[in-house]
């Protein structure tokens, strides 16, 4: 599953979370999750890679879930196009000092 | 409006440079201040992004009043990531029209290389939202390859005509003494280019640059004292999402159609008045995102412009004759400073080689971020 949230007052789903809802300007927001599998909306396949990165290409991408969008990292680089179905799995996205960092990844369907 | 002119401007030829961030600051001041044959300013605003991260050193507006003997001015330095250029002359603008200033010295400068890429790659992207976006390797070129994929699945156009408006900013950059790259390239060549964020190619993408620019701004008691003042008559800003995926539409800036509105509104003045522009080319999909988010064409429609010639120097409406981000090159916070610096060259008629006939109108677009903040101004005489 996802983890967006939601505004408890106006009920838009959101990701991701704001301090002030968007839509009404209600602060209570809450955490919620919503389907994991979605439609990829674009995504690029990255060669100038930031820090901390070294497989080129790194390919990213904007999907949306329950009518929210998410950025993340796709698990393939190949035979993507814009309106494919995916699944997001929550894996490591990237290591810091030796660290794990854990987040968002597209997987086609 | 007329309350405030620019009576100078100068500029440092901008690319990789061997002086370090004072000495390209001090260049473009002192380039100005001569430009306005003023040697005192009330007041100085440092448009800069991350002299800490990039050299080490902070504090540069305080230093550079010390070092151009204008103490006991006052002086802050201004930051607004990519845009830090365009507000650090709202900043004198605001000051000037207030009443608080009669004249600012504004600067704008970055130092980007002596770094690694990858370094500085990562400084820029700090800008992204920090768990939404900065932890994936988003950086502002994922962005554009986001926007570039997306534009030409809604409206048909072809990758060519993004390669065009690299060519076309090359070839203007090429009459401009003060750009990053002054070398014409062929489309082919740009064509042939390697894929940077797919499909967006090395000639789609401005590069690091050092470089700084300068304006003298004076607000009425001193316009008489001009020789040949341009004005600064419109001004709009707006921000907008912090992360991309918020935007109901990818491919369009809501923010900078409100800047846009507001500074035509400002300035009392429409699309068609515009004599030349110079627009935020980080990457050739921006030149046609804001010439559309402007109002200058229709959304989905402004890729053509560059296919029938629209914006090249001697065209309708010409777009960045400087080279733009592209050719000038783009040390962050110099930019939006150096887009009115040119718009000043052209108004008067000191443009040379890339010299639009007739100009008397100018608009600039400065983007923080992927358009996360948008300025405009317009210019005239």
């Amino acid at each position: 599953m996802i983890r967006a949230f939601k505004c408890e007052s106006c009920g838009i789903l959101m990701y991701p979370k704001h301090s002030v809802c968007p839509s009404c300007n209600d602060r209570n927001i809450k955490r919620v999750e919503i389907s994991d599998e979605g439609t990829l909306l674009t995504y690029t396949l990255l060669y100038a890679l930031p820090e901390g990165f070294e497989e080129k290409p790194l390919p990213i991408g904007i999907a949306e879930f329950d009518g929210v969008r998410v950025t993340g990292q796709i698990t393939r680089s190949d035979n993507l196009n814009i309106g494919m179905r995916v699944k997001a799995v929550y894996s490591k996205i990237r290591e810091v000092n030796g660290k794990e960092l854990f987040g968002y990844k597209f997987k086609p369907l | 409006m007329r309350n405030v002119a620019i009576a100078g401007c100068g500029m440092t030829r901008f690319g990789k440079r061997e002086e370090g961030i004072y000495e390209l600051a001090t260049e473009a001041a002192l380039n100005a201040m001569d430009d306005a044959e003023m040697d005192r300013v009330d007041a100085i605003v440092v448009g800069n992004f991350a002299s800490g991260e990039f050299t080490g050193i902070s504090g540069i507006a305080n230093g550079l009043a010390a070092d151009l003997n204008l103490i006991p001015c006052h002086a802050e330095k201004v930051e607004n990531t990519s845009a830090s250029g365009a507000s650090a002359v709202k900043v004198g603008l605001a000051g000037i029209l207030s009443g608080l200033y009669k004249s600012v010295l504004v600067v704008g400068v970055e130092k980007m290389t002596g770094i690694p890429g990858s370094k500085a790659t990562s400084i820029i992207a700090s800008l992204t939202h920090p768990e939404a976006e900065y932890p994936y390797g988003v950086t502002l070129t994922t962005f554009a390859g986001f926007g570039a994929r997306l534009y030409m699945h809604k409206y048909g156009a072809p990758y060519e005509c993004f390669a065009m408006i690299g060519v076309k900013n090359h070839k203007n950059g090429a009459n401009n003494p003060y750009a990053h790259f002054q070398k014409v390239i062929s489309l082919e060549k740009a064509l042939q280019s390697p894929i940077i964020a797919d499909p967006l190619r090395l000639y789609d993408i401005c590069p690091i640059s050092d470089g700084a620019a300068g304006l003298v701004l004076v607000g009425k008691d001193l316009i008489k004292k001009v020789e040949d003042p341009v004005y600064i008559s419109g001004f709009g800003q707006a921000t907008d999402t912090h992360a991309i995926h918020e935007r109901p539409d990818p491919t369009t800036v809501e923010g900078l159609k409100i800047a846009a509105e507001q500074a035509f509104k400002m300035a009392r003045k429409d699309r068609g008045d515009i004599d030349v522009a110079e627009l935020h080319d980080a990457f050739t999909v921006l030149e046609i995102i804001q010439s559309e988010d402007i109002g200058f064409f229709k959304k989905g429609e402004g890729w053509r412009a560059v296919q029938e010639g629209v914006t090249e120097i001697d065209g309708d409406l010409p777009i960045s004759p400087s080279g733009g981000l592209k050719a000038r090159g783009h040390p962050v916070s110099a930019t939006g400073v150096a887009q009115l610096v040119e718009l000043t060259w052209q108004l008067r008629g000191e443009a040379g080689k890339r010299q639009v006939d007739g100009a008397e109108v100018g608009l600039s677009c400065n983007f923080a971020g992927f358009g996360n903040n948008s300025i405009v101004f317009i210019v005239e005489r």
